[in-house]
């Protein structure tokens, strides 16, 4: 199937092209013109996928210069619209200038909610495939939400078996899901939730820190991980790959005979080394570089396995009551990459932050 | 009085949302605590639940501080805990008990270790201590040089599982908001769960013991006798 999609942009039209390259996705350059009369012929046109870039306000075209707005006002014109008639909803992506994204948009909280997912300039051309694949995707999301009843079913939308149902039943996923008043809203409940944080489900880098393997070893043991049937198979997950955390557990706990978690990673790799036959390489702690720790989860910043002791408290805000708090590797402290990755330390942790910065830690 | 265990993880989950909205427990712990909670819930009707809370993942309560003024994290372990209300031995509903709290400075070095298990059986032959029983010290993982020289005493003490270790934690180091939590009946009731699965049959056997005056309360609890 090909999807079709409009690109927004006041000067640039080559990502129009970029993103047509393939058969999966045509993507039509559409100038900047006044909004609400933009806003109203995009979705009369029914695109599955609309790009804006943030900027749509630098170079005056057909927009008196006294009517010029940004890419966030757009948006919310298309998501009013979407709310009234929610057949015509489609995805809506960003895809603007880092210096843009970082400057402008990154600190325009409210628009934020706005857009399924924000893409770099320079990453669609750097990594164009992965881009048109996952943004091939959301339309696909798009179609299957508009095509579901509503109320819409969590457990019937995360195909989940009748064992499944304990590790998804959370009064605010569960009410989020039945309320969405139109396919966006259950995108972005499950994008943000279930997709980028780890919870009920987790991504590639998770599961191999909780197997004790660094991230490339894992993917050494797919064909076991696909016999544990533990791979998400619902809603988004053919653009962004995820487990069934539970499922990972009990097939970890069957593999090791306890949690893995409270086995060193070495002991990990080398149960699963005799397993497979592979040569396993086990997690090594970001921070001593030593794979006798008890490596438990994925650093959110640099996505490396780490422990507990060596890791601090990421900033989250008010976390709904299923999605694991981040925690960030003492290395990525000690380095400031954190900072690279839009995190921050949580208060509570911020003077052992000074103390690893200082290398008072060992 | 047997408890069913989708009614165990509801009350287990009703006490890790109290300690999280309190702040007693931090969010990495509360994750743990659920997780326990689901699975406990799973096995639904049954009278019978085995869990592990591992060391690469402990229950981490929030940090206070120790009379200097210095940063101590309580945390919370549990190398295995097996109910099984219709075991036909001892009358405890457990086959299999260890739960530890651990504290540790701010610079990761342990302070205290505490733990309450059920006493080892090799052979056939049970170790000298009470069935269930407090003991300080124990393995101190990455620090086996701090690890306590004796073994002993081992206390006679009920059975204190998660929901009653989390009681006695947010009491003793957070003790404003345990007042409060106290006052809650939510709070009450699953903890009440616990107590019952926890104290009943040892509260029977000690009650007991009080009538017989041929033999010591200490006597009568000790592993060899009461483990037979």
């Amino acid at each position: 199937m090909t999807y079709r999609g409009i690109f927004i942009d006041d000067e640039d039209d080559i990502y129009a092209d970029l993103l047509s390259s393939g058969p999966d996705l045509k993507i039509v350059f559409v100038p900047v013109t006044e909004v609400s009369g933009l806003a109203q012929t995009i979705s009369q046109s029914g695109p599955d996928v609309v790009a804006i870039d943030y900027r749509l306000d630098e170079v005056v075209g057909a927009v008196p210069a006294g009517q010029l707005y940004k890419g966030s006002a757009l948006a919310q014109h298309i998501r009013d619209i979407a709310v009234e008639f929610p057949d015509r909803d489609c995805a809506l992506v960003l895809i603007s200038a880092e210096a843009k994204v970082r400057a402008l948009f990154d600190p325009d909280k409210t628009a934020h909610d706005l857009f399924d997912k924000v893409y770099l300039k320079e990453d669609v051309r750097a990594s164009r495939d992965r881009v048109i694949f996952e943004l091939s995707g959301l339309c696909q999301a798009y179609i299957d939400a508009k095509r579901s009843a509503r109320p819409y079913n969590l457990s019937t939308l995360m195909c989940a078996k009748e064992a499944d149902l304990p590790n998804i039943d959370f009064q605010e996923l569960r009410r989020g899901t039945e309320g969405a008043a139109a396919p966006h809203i259950l995108v972005r409940l499950f994008l943000r939730t279930l997709i980028d944080r780890s919870g009920p489900l987790i991504d590639h880098h998770e599961v191999a820190a909780r197997l004790g393997l660094d991230s490339i070893s894992a993917l050494c043991i797919q064909r076991l991980l696909h016999e544990s049937e533990a791979q998400y198979s619902g809603f988004l997950s053919a653009p962004w790959p995820r487990w069934w955390s539970h499922r990972i557990d009990a097939f970890a706990a069957t593999l090791f005979g306890r949690r893995a978690t409270g086995l060193t990673a070495t002991e990990r790799a080398m149960r699963l080394s005799e397993l497979t036959g592979e040569q396993l390489q086990a997690a090594r702690s970001p921070w001593n570089r030593s794979s006798d720790e008890l490596i438990a989860f994925a650093c959110a910043s640099c996505r490396r396995g780490t422990e507990l002791k060596h890791s601090l408290a990421a900033y989250d805000g008010a976390l709904p009551k299923y999605v694991s708090r981040r925690r960030v590797c003492w290395d990525c402290v000690q380095t400031d990459a954190y900072e690279i990755a839009g995190l921050s330390i949580d208060d509570a942790d911020n003077v052992l932050a000074a103390s690893v910065r200082r290398m008072e830690r060992k | 009085m047997s408890i069913k265990a989708e009614l165990a993880g509801k009350g287990l989950s009703v006490i890790a949302t109290k300690l999280l909205t309190h702040e007693i427990v931090e969010p990495e712990g509360f994750t743990v605590l659920q997780r326990v909670a689901t699975e406990i819930s799973k096995h639904r009707a049954s009278m019978a639940w085995t869990f592990e809370i591992d060391r690469g993942l402990p229950v981490v309560f929030s940090r206070v501080l120790d009379k200097n003024g210095r940063g101590v994290v309580p945390r919370m372990v549990v190398p295995g805990i097996s109910v099984d209300q219709e075991y036909a031995g001892h009358s405890l509903p457990f086959t299999a008990f260890d739960i530890a709290i651990e504290i540790d400075s701010d610079d990761g070095t342990p302070v205290a270790r505490w733990h309450v298990d059920l006493a080892n059986k090799i052979d056939g032959v049970y170790q000298d201590g009470p069935l269930m029983h407090l003991q300080f010290g124990g393995h101190n993982q990455g620090f086996r040089e701090l690890d306590h020289p004796l073994k002993v005493p081992r206390w006679c003490h009920p059975p204190l599982d998660v929901a009653l270790v989390c009681e006695v934690i947010a009491a003793n180091f957070f003790t404003e908001k345990w007042l409060e939590l106290r006052e809650d009946p939510s709070w009450c009731d699953a903890i009440a769960l616990f107590q019952r699965l926890c104290f009943t049959a040892y509260i029977e056997k000690l009650t007991a013991s009080l009538s017989v005056s041929s033999k010591t309360a200490l006597h009568t609890m000790w592993a060899s006798s009461w483990g037979g």
